[in-house]
């Protein structure tokens, strides 16, 4: 990869691929994308896609015999920790081959990876209303209990956009049954899930609500959406959007928090000053992206103003990246390590603004963040992206090969990418 | 580390608040920004046309003359036997004790000659300031040593510890300001033998100072020090042409710009050996200065501006926007004051007027020697988040610090150097803007 991906934003541009060329066709027009190099980021996304995540999910990954996917490996030589295969992971990789294969290559061997997965994971399906068994053998036999809510969502967010590719129905209607399931579950007083990730101490909160639940349920609404009216998922999606803008959104400081009540009022234990800004982050892009189905121009400003703030303040003012768990707001107790996904949700929330509005900021962050990524988490000889890390980057996660936020983010900025270079750097005009 | 300088960020934190309904009080970000600053995409604007320079000016003379300096008159100085008792309740208007500090005398020497040399030459304030040297020069330890920490009203030692260097300091840039007031050289002699000596013992390898750190060590290097001696450096030079003198300013600028600027996380920390390499102690090498960091800076800019040396001009600044940018609470707003922990991100959480005083000097240096668009920025948010947080019009005296959200502050102390200095030397930059018809000095262009 040479050249730039910006032009005329100074020292940004001239170190992003450390080449000083820097004129491009898109920046001499006035077309709105001023400052992005389109055709050298679609070469860019397109690289990473097909040249380095296919062919190594294909050699190292894939169980083309068994179906499914087994990301334990070491991103440094592809060798295997184990060949175990989990709910979320034949969810996700079944989402991803199926979403690659209906909007960027209809390769058939891609829908056959995510057939393959679906006939692995759908042997397992719950016959009542639990959800899918946590982790199996490489030949499906069951290694744990059953799993959270999210096993079954991303099973379910792979079925339905499956069905899509396969032109089979029946898989979406499983997938709507889930997550139908999924929400029942969730919205009774005893559903139980422990939100882990503040620290080992916090106190469990019966029938929680949590942000990590509406975004999945959000995404999967919105996708199911996009292919046609849902009465059931327009409901839920509307669900979803006042439970994020008008509850979790915290009034006094305008971050996201990630528990509350199953009442929705804020706990009053240490959930209560809890900010995921990594959820917070990935929540706005796809709240963008349903303001941009519902063509909602006032409900995607609001969410640009909201995910300027969070990108704002988990931002490592010092060695740069994104912080993702601000533990206690008023403390300002932070956890300092990064993980990919964070600054991948960031880099596919920029596009999509940069997108539709044409704003030179959302367009700087963008280029700002992809810079560091590419710096910090694309380690030289290494098969995969890391996946995780220190605050540095300088020990970081070697054992999984991450195949659903990065394809995703490759993907979805790939797909902007064509639209954009067709329109010719122009703005969507999506809000007229 | 990459040499990309993370914190600089401002294509999203200028309209971080838009819209948000953070900041309740905007009007005063309206007054001094009658329009969209961040309309204009040139670094260098050729026209400063963000501010409302003559509204600020008047609001700035009316804080100073209308409020502050009389009631510095009636409830902090001593007319009678010279110098400041600062220890007033600011809601009550009651002096909690009558202690007087070399620190507090030296800063009040030079607030009131300042003010006398350069805004309005009443006579009052000389006499204060008059009385203020007479009163602490009579306690100047004859052996070099520096001044005991503080006296009664009358000036009889409290203890018989010795101070910092920073009384001394403090008495040396209070009377090489005497000096131009009252056009008597021994005063400026006398500032330049108290600077020179407290510079000797500051170089001595048994030297101490209470520092940030888990174990110290003898003879440390500070940050601190550093600024102080360079300001005081820089407003002597501005008097006359001095070798010595000249050359300590350098030395400063190169222990701030070479040594204490950390090489790994780029920002400035407090304490260094002896010999200016860094500390290995788990504590002092993690402390980021920030507060200090922030306004020595401004002081390298205020240097680079008088030696007319435009690398250093722009070195310093791309530094003071680093600091700045990085104290700057992206939840509540304000600057914080330290980072105790770089690595682990764990800032001090209270806020200090001072320190938003002193960006606010940094960012005008900015403004007016080039226009930069990041600094009228900065200044309005500043400007804006101090009148909201540290201004009460029932209080005699502005609020020094307080929590993070200003809920709880402290209400026993009238500061009488940092608040006035930034008026002062506020008020006498937007004079010279409107001078050369709102344009930068162009001076590094």
């Amino acid at each position: 990869m040479s050249g730039t991906l910006l032009a005329g934003l100074g020292s940004i541009s001239l170190n992003t691929f450390g080449s000083e060329h820097h004129v491009s066709s898109e920046s001499e027009n006035d077309h709105g994308s001023k400052g992005l190099e389109l055709n050298k980021l679609h070469e860019f996304y397109h690289a990473e896609i097909f040249d380095r995540f296919i062919p190594n999910m294909d050699k190292y990954v894939i169980d083309h015999q068994l179906g499914g996917f087994m990301t334990s490996i070491d991103i440094s030589n592809g060798k295997q920790a184990n060949s175990n295969k989990t709910a979320w992971f034949e969810g996700r990789g079944m989402w991803t081959y199926s979403f690659l294969y209906n909007n960027l290559n209809k390769n058939p061997k891609y829908l056959d990876a995510a057939r393959k997965s679906k006939d692995f994971i759908l042997k397992h399906l719950p016959e009542d209303d639990r959800f899918f068994t946590s982790s199996y053998s490489k030949d499906g036999k069951p290694l744990s209990g059953p799993g959270d809510i999210y096993s079954s969502l991303f099973v379910a967010e792979g079925l339905a956009e499956f069905a899509k590719a396969s032109g089979d129905k029946q898989y979406f209607t499983i997938a709507k049954k889930i997550i139908l399931s999924c929400l029942k579950r969730y919205d009774s007083p005893d559903y139980d899930y422990y939100v882990a990730y503040l620290n080992p101490g916090a106190t469990k909160i019966p029938g929680p609500r949590v942000l990590g639940h509406w975004m999945v349920f959000l995404r999967a609404a919105t996708q199911i959406l996009e292919n046609g009216p849902d009465a059931e998922m327009e409901k839920l999606a509307d669900r979803c959007l006042d439970a994020c803008l008008n509850h979790h959104l915290n009034p006094e400081y305008q971050l996201f928090n990630e528990v509350l009540n199953h009442d929705f009022s804020r706990p009053d234990n240490s959930y209560k000053d809890f900010a995921y800004t990594g959820h917070g982050i990935e929540m706005c892009w796809m709240l963008h992206f349903e303001a941009a189905r519902r063509k909602d121009k006032k409900l995607f400003d609001r969410i640009t103003g909201v995910f300027k703030r969070h990108v704002t303040v988990a931002h490592d003012d010092v060695y740069g990246g994104y912080f993702r768990a601000l533990d206690h707001v008023d403390n300002n107790i932070w956890k300092v390590d990064k993980v990919l996904w964070l600054q991948e949700e960031v880099l596919i929330g920029s596009m999509f603004i940069a997108e539709h509005t044409g704003e030179e900021w959302a367009k700087e962050l963008f280029s700002e963040t992809l810079e560091y990524v590419r710096k910090n988490f694309v380690k030289p000889g290494n098969l995969f992206w890391a996946s995780a890390g220190d605050r540095f980057l300088k020990d970081y996660a070697k054992m999984r090969a991450e195949h659903y936020h990065h394809p995703r983010h490759l993907m979805l900025n790939l797909l902007a990418l064509k639209r954009m270079i067709k329109r010719n750097g122009k703005p969507s005009g999506l809000f007229g | 580390m990459s040499n990309k300088e993370y914190s600089r960020r401002s294509f999203l934190k200028q309209n971080t608040f838009a819209g948000l309904g953070l900041m309740s009080s905007a009007t005063l970000a309206i007054s001094v920004l009658p329009f969209d600053t961040r309309a204009s995409t040139h670094k260098d604007l050729k026209q400063i046309s963000g501010l409302d320079l003559k509204k600020l000016r008047g609001q700035y003379s009316e804080a100073l003359l209308g409020k502050f300096i009389p009631n510095l008159g009636k409830y902090v100085v001593d007319h009678e036997l010279g110098g400041f008792m600062c220890s007033v309740d600011i809601l009550t208007r009651k002096l909690v004790n009558t202690a007087k500090r070399a620190w507090f005398e030296g800063r009040g020497i030079w607030m009131y000659s300042f003010l006398y040399n350069n805004i309005d030459k009443d006579p009052a304030y000389l006499e204060i300031a008059r009385k203020s040297k007479d009163f602490i020069l009579k306690r100047l330890p004859a052996d070099g040593s520096y001044f005991i920490s503080s006296f009664t009203k009358e000036g009889v030692p409290i203890g018989d510890v010795e101070g910092d260097i920073y009384g001394n300091l403090f008495v040396a840039e209070g009377l090489a300001e005497y000096a131009k007031a009252t056009a008597e050289p021994k005063y400026f002699d006398q500032a330049k033998e108290i600077v020179l000596k407290a510079v000797q013992r500051y170089d001595r390898p048994e030297f101490t100072y209470n520092y940030k750190a888990e174990n110290r060590i003898a003879g440390p290097r500070i940050l601190g020090h550093w600024m102080i001696l360079l300001s005081v450096c820089t407003q002597m030079l501005r008097q006359r042409s001095d070798k010595e003198i000249r050359t300590l300013a350098d030395r400063c600028v190169d222990a701030i710009m070479n040594h204490h600027l950390n090489k790994n996380y780029k920002l400035l920390n407090e304490a260094l050996a002896h010999d200016m390499s860094p500390l290995t102690d788990p504590v002092a090498s993690q402390y980021g200065d920030l507060g200090h960091g922030c306004e020595t800076l401004a002081f390298v800019m205020n240097y680079a501006v008088l030696i007319k040396d435009a690398e250093l001009f722009h070195r310093s600044s791309k530094e003071f926007k680093r600091h700045v940018d990085t104290s700057w609470d992206d939840v509540y707003g304000g600057f914080y004051h330290e980072l105790p922990n770089v690595d682990k991100n764990i800032w001090t959480l209270n806020k200090l007027r001072w320190v938003h005083e002193e960006i606010l000097i940094g960012a005008m240096i900015l403004i007016e020697h080039t226009g930069d668009e990041w600094a009228v920025n900065c200044f309005a948010k500043t400007e804006e988040y101090i009148r909201k947080n540290y201004v009460r019009p029932e209080y005699a005296f502005v609020i020094d610090s307080g929590d993070r959200k200003m809920q709880n502050h402290t209400r026993v102390r009238a500061e009488h150097y940092h608040y006035p200095r930034q008026l002062m030397v506020g008020i006498l930059a937007i004079d010279r803007i409107i001078s050369r018809g709102e344009k930068p000095s162009g001076l590094f262009s």
